[in-house]
């Protein structure tokens, strides 16, 4: 029964890429194949990019950017949350902050960052950090406000240890909105990275994306943006929805997704 | 001597306002050993604070608590706690939950398996320890509250409207599955209730709160055998004797 709704689940999704593919081929018929290929060139165009290995140098850059970004606005953001979640003058201290924080453009950013660090990693890197940061900050914060205090009050009554408390009270409360931040946080680390590298850095998807814009390579713009983002899929799927589904089985089985 | 005895209680809370709010004021009363003893007043008159001190989760103003005539030690006491919600941990299974309990008063890991197979027996939950709770119906779920709250081999049952959110049927069952469980384990229980029904049914005797601030108005013992019936006469007749002193109708 679950493995028969999952497996339609399955063709359903695959049913929607096809479609898309389909769309994307009958309209590609009506147009200029430097306007919009059709799937077959730009796939043929990925391959390319992938079997010569240039791909993955890109890649290899682009990737590094996002994690060491990304690694320090999440150890950052989930103690300032926690803390403005535990802290009235610790949330009205920052709560100005991250709302500013989270209205600032990724573009604006990305710009001040190339400005500041010049033409280096750093500037990804620190545009990275200050633009997930908020964001990470605002789910933590969350997650920490909704904690049930009944249940810290029921582990309490039981005269369990501070560490039994967060262990096995705290932290399994936090990690939906633990994912929830991770996933929101690398959707927007790797919008910046990709603006960081069009803007200055001279390697990085972006910077290849950007490339194939200045020889007007509409092959080349589609390729290393789709590449790019079945990377991004697999990491979702392969990654944070298989952690997540490990960690959080205790909730009645609803419908796949 | 009694196994509980509480004397001059006080307890205020502030408020947001910066007013204090007196919630007990100078609560008097005992518990024998064994005895099944109900706490009745009205919703929010304070019953709930006595036991939330009893706990240690809350400090009182002032006052005195004995167990076995000793001063007692909110840290040391084993105190098996039942709530109105189930308060289990999801992301636990059943056995885990229990097990949360004995490690928390640390109880040696060799003697986890016996204890809680004894008592997901005893509640009936034998085939279920495996399952997370949210499977388990409200009424379930109650039940391993109760099994986590003997687990430990409490010196004192606490337990605060724990049928309150059950439908009807589910509380009267688990009513009587309560007496049946106190019968075989002994404990003193100290449960509070603002249904008169429930008191009359389960109690050996009942301490009556007046409203807020709450002080001890009266006592009754509960002079009717077990099994008692929810329709017997006598059951019936106290049971408006305490409407009547609660002021309500």
């Amino acid at each position: 029964m679950k493995q028969e709704r999952e497996a339609r689940a399955y063709v359903v999704r695959f049913s929607s890429l096809l479609a898309i593919l389909l769309v994307w081929w009958v309209v590609s018929l009506f147009f200029p194949p430097n306007f919009i290929p059709g799937p077959h060139r730009v796939l043929a165009e990925v391959w390319k990019i992938l079997s010569s290995g240039e791909f993955f140098f890109h890649m290899a850059h682009t990737l590094k950017r996002v994690i060491v970004g990304f690694v320090w606005a999440f150890l950052v953001s989930v103690v300032i949350g926690m803390l403005m979640g535990v802290n009235r003058v610790v949330e009205q201290f920052f709560e100005v902050e991250v709302l500013v924080g989270l209205t600032i453009p990724g573009l604006a950013w990305a710009m001040i960052a190339l400005m500041w660090f010049g033409i280096r990693d750093m500037a990804a890197i620190f545009a990275i950090f200050i633009i997930v940061l908020p964001m990470i900050t605002v789910n933590m914060w969350e997650g920490t406000k909704a904690l049930d205090r009944e249940l810290i009050e029921m582990a309490v009554a039981f005269k369990a240890s501070r560490r039994m408390v967060v262990r096995d009270v705290v932290i399994p409360q936090l990690v939906p909105y633990l994912f929830a931040a991770t996933r929101f946080g690398f959707a927007l680390a790797w919008k910046v990275v990709v603006l960081s590298e069009m803007l200055g850095l001279s390697n990085g998807i972006g910077f290849m994306v950007n490339y194939s814009f200045g020889l007007f390579n509409m092959d080349g713009v589609l390729a290393w943006t789709l590449a790019f983002t079945m990377i991004m899929i697999v990491m979702e799927y392969g990654l944070v929805k298989v952690m997540e589904r490990r960690v959080t089985r205790w909730r009645p089985a609803m419908t796949v997704w | 001597m009694p196994k509980i005895q509480i004397a001059n209680l006080t307890k205020s809370f502030s408020r947001q306002d910066g007013s204090t709010l007196r919630v007990l004021d100078g609560v008097t009363f005992h518990a024998e050993e064994n005895e099944f003893c109900c706490l009745l007043g009205v919703s929010g008159c304070g019953k709930s604070t006595v036991l939330n001190i009893l706990a240690g989760l809350v400090p009182p103003d002032a006052g005195e608590i004995r167990l076995d005539g000793q001063g007692l030690d909110t840290h040391r006491t084993r105190v098996g706690y039942v709530f109105q919600r189930p308060r289990l941990l999801n992301w636990r299974t059943i056995r885990q939950n229990m097990e949360f309990a004995l490690k928390a008063h640390g109880v040696p890991h060799g003697e986890w398996g016996a204890r809680v197979d004894h008592y997901i027996q005893l509640v009936g939950l034998q085939q279920f320890d495996r399952e997370f709770p949210l499977a388990l119906s409200g009424g379930m779920q109650q039940r391993v509250a109760i099994a986590r709250a003997l687990v430990i081999d409490p010196d004192v049952l606490l337990m605060d409207e724990p049928f309150s959110n059950l439908d009807e049927l589910t509380a009267r069952g688990l009513r009587r599955e309560l007496l049946r469980i106190w019968r075989e384990e002994r404990k003193t229980v100290l449960f509070v209730t603002h249904n008169a029904l429930e008191a009359v049914y389960l109690a050996d005797r009942i301490v009556l709160f007046t409203n807020r601030p709450a002080r001890v108005m009266r006592e009754l013992v509960v002079d009717v055998p077990r099994e008692r019936e929810l329709e017997d006469p006598r059951l019936i007749k106290l049971q408006k004797e305490i409407v009547a002193a609660l002021g309500l109708q």
